[in-house]
């Protein structure tokens, strides 16, 4: 029975198979209807109505093979599905068709951990070319582990595993994969193998690759990728500087020795031919030249690179003047060297002297020049002038770009280059004629494949308008605005073409705009990754698309920029989840990795100027003497603190004239709004930047910042602060010192406005800065003196040329006591003390003001006025640049004895407009211009000094002398003065 | 018996695969049902036994994809294609070569490799409009030197003659035409052949293996048709 059953078993399972194994067609079925069409699973990645609806064969039409075809082309267009198949069952001459389909997986989170520096976390992220939001597959993570293996490896870490553990979202098909890696130990470079010939001893070749520590302190240093490369380019280096161009020196192989854990380089080195190269009849320094002859930088000699060389030459020496320069060169070659000559005829130095622009009607000159690399000869600046026949090409593309761009597309641009300007042989003269052409004008712009409501917005976007100049430009920047409008809307698949026609006249061009707007694609969720300590809700509230929203391509850099501004994280990428597939609604995915939690910075500096300390005993030089001042500072900050992207920073400052401690607590999105923050320090300081006291200040502050615009930002603050001045320090008459010198505990409500329209606050060239500060400090609010104080500063900025610049300002400020206060005056610390680099530069720093009768020293003022004026002018090329200015202004004893007055009356009189005049220097560099200022002040004041010690100050003893405070002043700084 | 009617019964409410994905390209999908008839239309037009074996399907899915890849360009380019009608000299050509000029044969041959008329103007449109491709895209590129030209009437083609015919050959100067146009469809084949190697390495394209191997099995009965 056994076996008679199984063969029966056997008999239906071959019947079976018949059937099922019938042949892939679906030609059975051809004609007949379709009832109804399933999937399998039933629940599929994109809704089932929406699925059906994208089918091209749709329930009650009639089946055919090409229609299955289309149907499966469209499922897989969806991104969704990693395999599909169609399977047809018959029932009553009618066909029940069932899609089978295999989700595909699209990439998430990935995360690493057990690395060690270098490779960084990111290198290592980076090498697998896994992105997020894209397909995930088996493959491509086997390819990641070994690019993440290989990378190890370059960077000595040759017993490195990677296992890797995914995580499958079913609900948003995405995979989160972790990388758990084992590096075991680094291994260390050892003596290198050398292959090929080369002239260059073992020895020459270990030094030049920087593999051996400093004296071979410790032998040989870790291998890292960056380490072999330097290695490498250090034996180019030494090879270059032989003569030996030609040289070719490759790392064969890294070979690792397991038990003496290091690697043991293969390098191949052949010397090549050597390169003499010689230049004749210009003197060329040797950088230039390898800037200018490609041969240095392409290792390689052919007719190409020399006459390329060549070019450069005479580009280089037109650029100097010498226009008329010629460059030949002959090679030969050699048993073992190529010898190339360059052979210069430089001519007759030409300055640049003239630069006409005739024909142009429709832009001035001025809009000409500033768009040309030409410039006629400055006394200074320029002194051959600039020019060479590239930069003339050059000008005259730039010129006709602006023509077409205008609606002249048959300008023309002539240029002629003459001698003996103004009879001069050696004076040059370079005209260009303007043919200008008619102006084509825009007739009728015609926009197709968009709603009337549409098209009327898109039309107000457009610059090609009826009657406007046109430009295929133009159009190309509309293009491009109209597209990101669609892809903001998303229509991310939104496309535009133009055709144009010339009107019969002749005289105008139609447009016609074709807008193919495509399928309006919607966010389907935003799913956030890699939080590991910030809150999410801090997240979510920046990322501004939700769910249901049209998907805006320019919404989600806007989010991940707003990310990037919280300042927690280190990375944040935005990705669609499945970008090139064909559905209606898709995840917008943010992956984010936190910064880390601590930072540190320490820093050490100097300063010097007339600043010092002194001898407490010493009343010499009330007026300032050089000092030299080393600083260290040091601060460490904790970022993210709470998850809420709160910051809590100390730092501190120690040299010989400060000692600081600052704690600050910053909330930046304060009720989590971008435009407030809110911030808490406490301070101490103790120091002597005013050079008649030494004062320690023990302050604690609240802060809110509101930016009401991006010019306009408001502070408010209240600041309590105690200040003890040393008596000790105090250098100042002493039946003044038990006023001035008591303890005083100050409460102090404040307000700012600060509106800055500057072009660039760092180098500013137009636009304007305003400031007001209102403090009051009372009573009620815990201060023991009771004042009032306004500080006000307006700059603003002109440009007078194209590098020409205006700068001017004024710095207006008072303060007096209020009635109430235990105080009789205002606190000496509190008081205005100016001059100096960035106020006055007819003073010292601080030393403007009042001053005390008996000692001189500087002892502030209730009030002050200081006008500011720069021309700020290019001196020597773009990078040295000069200023001329003209300070004015001064500390004065109270607000009633301002004015413009510019003669002290007397030795007593502080209260007069001091004069400063001077140049300055500016040298141009990425963290702004460095600064040398010298002043001459005809008005500087004269006061009483004190030549004695402190005792006899005290008795009475001592004499007094007239001093003044020198009329020439020197300030070195960083920064434009204002 | 139990278990047969039971096995009987689930055979009679089966459903059927009735196509499938074999291969994707980029974005695009070969099904095995186009695998299938390609192979039909080659071995049609080839005059070749029909075979379905694993081997000849991917064949035939690597001429698919080649398909594939040259419309997506075409279609990126703006290439225009030729009319329907342009296939008509071609299917007379192949009627008259083929089944001589046999309606009743050719049309016995179609049933037997199983392909329809439409499918076959079809594959002999997707020829001309291959030819027109290659035409446009790679032909400006050709420049044959006087020197192969010379070169190859050396080499090639007066040993060929010598073997086939036993004549002195033509001179040079008559046989220049043939075999500048000999030499530049090589290079045409060459510079396909090269734009389709850089093409597959920039676009994914990935073998569902188990549909040929699972096509191959189910068509095996229909094996060899002739």
């Amino acid at each position: 029975m056994i076996r008679r059953g199984s063969r029966v078993v056997r008999a239906a399972a071959a019947l079976v198979a018949i059937f099922l194994h019938a042949p892939l067609s679906g030609a059975d079925f051809a004609g007949k209807r379709v009832v109804q069409i399933r999937f399998e699973p039933p629940v599929q990645p994109v809704p089932t109505s929406e699925l059906k609806s994208q089918l091209p064969l749709q329930e009650g039409d009639t089946f055919t093979t090409p229609a299955i075809r289309r149907s499966i082309e469209s499922l897989f267009r969806t991104g969704r599905y990693e395999d599909i198949s169609v399977d047809a069952a018959e029932t009553d001459n009618e066909v029940t068709l069932t899609f089978i389909t295999v989700n595909r997986w699209f990439i998430g989170a990935q995360t690493i951990t057990g690395t060690q520096e270098p490779p960084s976390d990111t290198q290592l992220l980076n090498s697998t070319k896994l992105s997020l939001g894209q397909e995930f597959t088996e493959s491509g993570l086997r390819q990641a582990t070994e690019n993440m293996i290989r990378l190890l490896n370059a960077n000595g870490f040759y017993e490195a595993s990677v296992n890797t553990d995914i995580q499958r979202d079913p609900h948003t098909d995405q995979v989160d994969i972790h990388y758990a890696i084992n590096t075991g130990k680094r291994v260390r470079f050892t003596d290198p193998v050398i292959r090929g010939h080369t002239t260059l001893s073992v020895s020459d070749i270990i030094r030049s690759t920087g593999w051996k520590r400093f004296l071979n302190r410790g032998g040989y240093r870790p291998v890292t990728e960056a380490r072999v490369q330097s290695g490498m380019q250090g034996i180019r280096r030494k090879m270059e500087n032989r003569g030996l161009l030609l040289s070719r020196v490759n790392l064969a192989g890294m070979e690792w020795k397991q038990e003496q854990n290091v690697a043991v380089p293969t390098i191949e080195i052949n010397d090549g031919s050597r390169i003499d190269l010689q230049i004749d009849g210009f003197r060329i320094s040797r950088g230039t030249q390898r800037k200018l002859i490609p041969v240095f930088e392409e290792h390689s000699v052919d007719m190409d690179l020399l006459n390329e060389g060549s070019r450069n030459i005479a580009s280089y020496l037109q650029s100097r003047g010498y226009f008329d320069a010629k460059v030949g060169f002959t090679t030969r070659s050699t048993e073992d060297a190529e010898e190339i000559h360059y052979t210069i005829d430089r001519g007759q130095r030409y300055t640049l002297a003239n630069l006409e622009i005739t024909g142009n009607q429709y832009f001035k000159q001025d809009a000409l020049r500033e768009r040309m690399s030409i410039i006629p000869a400055t006394p200074i600046r320029y002194r051959h002038g600039r020019f060479s026949n590239q930069m003339l090409q050059a000008d005259i593309a730039s010129i006709e770009n602006l023509y077409h761009s205008n609606g002249f597309l048959n300008v023309a641009v002539k240029p002629a280059l003459s001698t003996g300007f103004r009879d001069k042989e050696q004076l040059q003269s370079v005209s260009l004629h303007i043919e200008e052409g008619h102006q084509f004008l825009i007739g009728d712009v015609r926009i197709l494949g968009v709603e009337p409501e549409t098209e009327s917005y898109v039309r107000s976007i457009m610059q090609s308008a009826p009657g406007q100049p046109f430009s295929d430009e133009t159009i190309a920047l509309d293009r491009e605005t109209v597209l990101n409008l669609f892809f903001n809307y998303g229509y991310t698949n939104a496309t535009l073409e133009w055709t144009t026609e010339r009107n019969p006249n002749n005289l105008s061009i139609d447009i016609e705009i074709t807008i193919n707007t495509g399928k309006q694609v919607f966010v389907r969720q935003v799913l956030v990754g890699g939080l590991q300590n910030t809150v999410p809700r801090l997240v979510y509230d920046r990322i501004s698309l939700k769910p249901g929203d049209p998907l805006s391509l320019g919404e989600m850099l806007e989010s991940q920029r707003r990310l990037y501004d919280l300042g927690v994280f280190a990375r944040v990428d935005a990705a669609l989840q499945n970008p090139d597939g064909e559905e209606s609604a898709k995840y917008v995915l943010f992956e984010v990795e936190e910064a880390k939690k601590y930072s540190y910075n320490i820093g050490v500096g100097a300063q010097v100027g007339r600043i010092g300390r002194g001898s407490l005993q010493s009343f010499d030089s009330p007026a300032g003497a050089t000092g030299f001042s080393p600083r260290l500072n040091a601060g460490i900050t904790r970022n993210n603190f709470l998850g809420l992207g709160h910051s809590i920073t100390l730092q501190g400052r120690i040299s010989n004239i400060q000692q600081r401690a600052q704690t600050t607590y910053i909330a930046p999105h304060f009720r989590n709004r971008d435009d407030l923050s809110l911030s808490f320090s406490a301070l101490y300081d103790d120091s002597r930047d005013v050079r008649t006291f030494a004062a320690k200040r023990l302050e604690a502050a609240a802060q809110i910042t509101r930016r009401l615009s991006r010019a306009n930002t408001w502070q408010g603050r209240y600041i309590l602060r105690k200040v003890t001045v040393d008596p000790n320090s105090l250098k100042i008459e002493p039946q003044l010192i038990p006023r001035l010198a008591q303890p005083v505990r100050l409460g102090i409500v404040a307000s700012s406005f600060i509106q800055d329209r500057r072009d660039n606050p760092i180098e500013s060239t137009r636009g304007f800065y305003n400031s007001v500060d209102v403090g009051m400090a009372i009573r009620q609010i815990g201060s023991q003196s009771n004042f009032a104080r306004v500080l006000a500063r307006n700059s603003s900025y002109y440009r007078l040329t194209h590098d020409v610049v205006f700068a001017r300002s004024i710095t207006f400020g008072f303060q007096d006591r209020l009635d109430g206060g235990p105080l009789s005056d205002v606190p000496l610390p509190e008081r205005f003390f100016a001059g100096g680099a960035s106020t006055h530069r007819g003073f010292p720093e601080n030393q403007a003001g009042p001053r005390d009768l008996i000692t001189g020293f500087p002892i502030g003022g209730k009030s002050m006025m200081i006008f500011n004026h720069e021309i700020r002018h290019p001196l020597i090329g773009d990078s040295l640049g000069a200023v001329l200015f003209h300070d004015m202004g001064n500390v004065y004893s109270r607000i009633g004895k301002m004015g413009f007055r510019v003669t002290q009356r007397d030795i007593q009189d502080f209260d007069y407009m001091v004069q400063a005049v001077g140049i300055g220097f500016r040298y141009r560099t990425p963290i702004g211009p460095i600064r040398i200022d010298l002043a001459y002040v005809p008005n500087s004041p004269r006061f009483l000094g004190f030549e004695g010690t402190r005792d006899e100050l005290l008795f009475g003893q001592g004499r007094q002398s007239v001093q003044r405070i020198n009329q020439f002043q020197f300030h070195f700084s960083l920064g434009q003065a204002f | 018996m139990r278990i047969f009617f039971t096995l009987l019964c689930l055979a009679a409410i089966h459903a059927e695969i009735i196509d499938r994905i074999g291969v994707t390209v980029g974005n695009s999908v070969i099904t095995m049902s186009e695998v299938v008839l390609q192979t039909r239309i080659t071995a049609l037009i080839e005059n070749q036994p029909l075979r379905l074996d694993e081997i000849t399907l991917r064949q035939s899915a690597d001429r698919l994809i080649e398909q594939t890849l040259v419309r997506r360009e075409m279609e990126l380019g703006e290439y225009s294609s030729p009319e329907a009608f342009a296939v008509e000299p071609l299917l007379t050509q192949l009627k008259q070569d083929r089944f001589m000029g046999n309606a009743e044969l050719y049309q016995k041959s179609l049933r037997q490799y199983g392909v329809t008329e439409d499918a076959l103007r079809e594959q002999l449109l997707w020829q001309l409009t291959l030819l027109r491709f290659i035409d446009l895209r790679f032909r400006p590129g050709v420049q044959v030197p006087l020197e192969d030209i010379r070169s190859y009437y050396r080499d090639t083609f007066v040993p060929q003659w010598q073997k086939n015919s036993g004549t002195p050959p033509p001179p040079i100067g008559v046989a220049r035409e043939r075999i500048e146009e000999t030499l530049a469809q090589q290079q045409l084949d060459n510079l396909l052949d090269r734009w389709l190697n850089s093409m597959r390495t920039q676009i994914s394209i990935v073998f569902r293996n188990p549909a040929f191997t699972e096509t191959a099995e189910l068509q095996a009965p229909q094996g060899a048709t002739r």
